[in-house]
């Protein structure tokens, strides 16, 4: 009897096993067999698992959702699948490869063709932020002794037979500056813009960060390269040195609280910052405490009743507009701002408005707000296409470059067109200066290549002896501008 | 994002020698137009370092008067030039197309004077001169040109991928190196397979042995789609992704993971890889391959040594 009773549970347990196993949701799962591609759906299978690998491998969602509830796949068949359905539910989609069949030269292109530069790479330094702050173990290693020099010490690898510096500021040259041995370590002194530069040092050919230096980001390749910012701005703060620490916040830190230490000095804090051209709001701060900056008279409301201090790098912008006298208030906006419809308010002068502000180097656009409503400059002629149908007046603020075209008096038009403005046909309208040409533009540090369209034809830089093929067989203009 | 590599810009070259119809050598002859370079030493031995940018390995050398940087890309039988830069270059037949990003650019061939390392010269070149913005706008940094792999046939290389710098060490005709060398046994030691236009050597995955083009100037490991089930069963795919060319035309990619690859006694597990078909490849090459292995594999190197002479390839893995 017991025996009997054993085999009835057995049995039963079994048959539940069997429901479970029925039950049971699988993954649907991709690979490659025979070489094509396969795509396996079990029955039942789990929604979430089938909803990732839609978007791994980018299948038609809608269209599948839809052939499985409806046993259906004419569209996966007219798209190349060999659809197989099974009777416990299954379905298994296989089709070939999407293989190029043509030029060989073509087949590498698309290789290239889904590249895209990465600002993070080595060698140029990428910030995120628009200030920067050294951080050194006690031994510095990095002096600024002027507003555009630095000196760099190498205290360790006395022994090496010769070691030199490199980096973002000499282009990652590897055989240029040659450091000097002296009793304090390797020595030596380097102009530097003020800004973030990446570094390593090369001892007897084998590379090595600052070993005193705590800034550091990857180099890209599982090493590190130091960071030394080259500062601009020195924030000073009057008093309260009964306090432990003091820190300087401000919107370019996201108003972080113990992000940027001040030192304590004589009477007072002080901390010394690399500011990317702008305007900015900040205060000093600690253990919750806030304060503006007592010395500095340029301060906005903090929406708290009371101050935020406001520095400004840069060359000031008076942006004016004339007339409209009777509105009763009138915005500056523009990408600096982030199109704040609110962005900057301007204030009523005799014959209009006008506003000062800092936007920064580089190519900025605005636009007026009169009363709520969008105007683009009307004394300016400089004016692009969003590339959305409208347009918006453009402004150049501190050039690093200029475009000259010789020749080409009789044109009646001439247009700057780059990678620098997506090629637009519209774009950068250059101005005449007797037999010249000319255009400056703020441009990035990298590869830039451009073209010039006189009279509505597309024309290679004759100035430019560098020049790259394009896919029209008619080249493009190259130009480089380096960090250093 | 998949960034492929000048290897491939090579291969470009027997093919348009054949379809412009001029006489080709079958076989291992057919670069016989680039003899390999005797190299002139300035000092014992040399060391220099490289820095990377991407997964490219980039070089500082000269070029007659000409200085820049230079990818080392030993899947580039010999060296390449950046047309851009040396455009005032006498150009010797124009055969070799380029138009790796571009259909229908044509390149030629050149001779340069002096290829100077700083302390190791090779005088007397002959290299291709193609268009190679490609790689510029990839890498946002100029690039002169290639260093294939004939100008590495007369000499040993040490690549040590932890430190950043590249060693170059004179042999003798058997290929033993003449400065003598710390005794350091490598982690794999590997035979070269087919000729000296591309670094062939042999690994298995999932027991199939199979034949990989070691290539410096790829970022990443390629896999031919083609391969027996037993291999693509170690294959885990993970992403499709297509490759569309400026004319609209779709290549198809996966991006996977290999579980397990095996070289000597030396077991890779978790490798990525881009599966693909790679036919036009293997078309234009007449020596068949499986894979590319790129900067991927690599860098899980400490250092590599290339010997030519001897054929041979030693890896040394890195402690993890």
């Amino acid at each position: 009897m017991e025996a009997r009773g054993l085999r009835i549970w057995a049995g039963l347990l079994c048959l539940l096993l069997s429901v479970i196993e029925l039950n049971a949701q699988s993954d649907p799962v991709c690979y490659i067999a025979n070489g094509k591609l396969v795509v396996e759906i079990p029955s039942p299978y789990s929604q979430r698992a089938l909803d990732s690998l839609i978007a791994d491998f980018d299948l038609n969602g809608p269209e599948l959702r839809q052939a499985l509830a409806t046993g259906r796949w004419d569209y996966f068949q007219m798209n190349g699948w060999k659809v197989k359905t099974y009777r416990n539910g299954k379905v298994r989609l296989r089709r070939n490869f999407y293989s190029y069949r043509g030029d060989l030269d073509d087949w590498l292109s698309m290789l290239f063709v889904n590249n895209s530069y990465n600002p993070f790479q080595p060698g140029i330094p990428y910030m995120n932020e628009p200030y920067g702050v050294n951080r050194f173990n006690r031994r510095r290693s990095v002096w600024q002794t002027g507003d555009s020099t630095a000196v760099f010490v190498l205290h360790e690898f006395k022994e090496a037979r010769e070691v030199l510096l490199s980096g973002s500021f000499n282009g990652w040259k590897t055989a240029e500056d040659k450091m000097l041995k002296t009793d304090s370590g390797w020595v030596i002194e380097k102009k530097l813009r003020p800004g973030k530069h990446l570094y390593k040092f090369i001892v007897d050919g084998v590379w090595k960060p600052d070993p005193q230096n705590l800034l550091q980001e990857t180099d890209g390749y599982m090493g590190e390269n130091s960071i030394y910012y080259q500062t601009n701005t020195r924030f000073s703060l009057e008093g309260f040195t009964d306090r432990n620490e003091f820190y300087l916040s401000g919107d370019f830190c996201g108003w972080k609280e113990r992000e940027i230490p001040m030192t304590k000095q004589g009477n007072g804090w002080e901390c010394a910052v690399f500011l990317v051209d702008g305007t900015y709001e900040y205060k000093f701060t600690s253990a919750g405490f806030w304060v503006e900056d007592q010395r500095n008279p340029l301060k906005v409301s903090d929406q708290n009743g009371g101050y935020n201090s406001v520095i400004q790098k840069g060359e000031p912008v008076v942006f004016r507009l004339k007339g409209f006298t009777d509105a009763k208030r009138v915005y500056l906006s523009g990408s600096f701002v982030n199109w704040n419809p609110n962005g900057i308010a301007m204030q009523r002068v005799a014959d209009g408005w006008e506003a000062e502000y800092v936007p920064g180097k580089g190519t900025h656009y605005y636009k007026f707000v009169v009363d709520g409503k969008w105007m683009v400059d009307p004394a300016s002629a400089d004016s692009i296409d969003d590339g959305m149908g409208n347009r918006n007046s453009y402004l150049i603020h501190e050039p690093n470059h200029e475009f000259v075209l010789k020749g080409f008096s009789e044109a009646k038009e001439v247009i700057l067109s780059g990678t620098f403005n997506n090629w637009t046909e519209s774009g950068f309208r250059m101005k005449r200066e007797g037999n010249l040409w000319k255009l400056a533009l703020y441009l990035p540090p990298g590869k830039h290549l451009y073209k010039f369209i006189i009279d509505g034809k597309w024309t290679l830089d004759p100035g430019n002896t560098l020049w790259e093929d394009n896919e029209v067989g008619t080249g493009n203009s190259i130009l480089w501008m380096y960090d250093y | 994002m998949i960034r492929v590599f000048p290897l491939l810009l090579m291969l470009l070259f027997p093919v348009r020698w054949e379809l412009n119809g001029l006489p080709v050598a079958k076989g291992k002859s057919r670069f016989s137009l680039f003899p390999e370079p005797s190299p002139i030493w300035k000092e014992a031995s040399l060391r220099i370092p490289f820095r990377f940018s991407g997964n490219l390995m980039l070089v500082e050398l000269s070029v007659d008067s000409i200085r820049g940087d230079f990818i080392l890309d030993t899947g580039a039988p010999h060296l390449v030039l950046n047309k851009t830069y040396f455009r005032s270059y006498p150009r010797f037949g124009e055969v070799l197309a380029s138009g790796v990003s571009v259909a229908g650019n044509v390149g030629n061939q050149t001779r340069i004077g002096k290829l100077d390392f700083g302390g190791l010269e090779f005088n007397a070149v002959d290299a291709d001169m193609v268009p190679l913005g490609h790689l510029e706008s990839t890498t946002g940094t100029p690039i002169y040109g290639l260093i294939g792999l004939n100008l590495l046939a007369r000499l040993e290389l040490n690549i040590d991928f932890e430190a950043g710098f590249l060693e170059f060490f004179p042999v003798n005709r058997r290929g033993d190196r003449l400065v003598p060398s710390a005794a350091d046994s490598a982690d794999v030691e590997l035979n070269m397979t087919g000729s000296n236009r591309q670094l062939f050597i042999d690994g298995s995955i999932g027991g199939k042995m199979l034949r990989y083009c070691l290539d410096t100037g790829a970022e990443t490991n390629l896999l031919h789609n083609q391969l027996s089930n037993k291999v693509m069963q170690n294959v885990q795919l993970l992403k499709r992704t297509s490759i569309t060319g400026s004319t609209g035309k779709v290549s198809e990619a996966i991006l996977g993971r290999i579980a397990s690859m095996q070289f000597g006694s030396q077991v890779y597990p978790g490798l990525p890889a881009v599966i693909l078909d790679l036919n036009p490849l293997k078309a234009a090459f007449q020596e068949g391959f499986d894979g590319v292995l790129g900067m991927d594999f690599l860098y899980r190197h400490q250092k590599m040594v290339i010997n030519l002479s001897q054929r041979k390839v030693r890896l040394w893995k890195r402690a993890d």
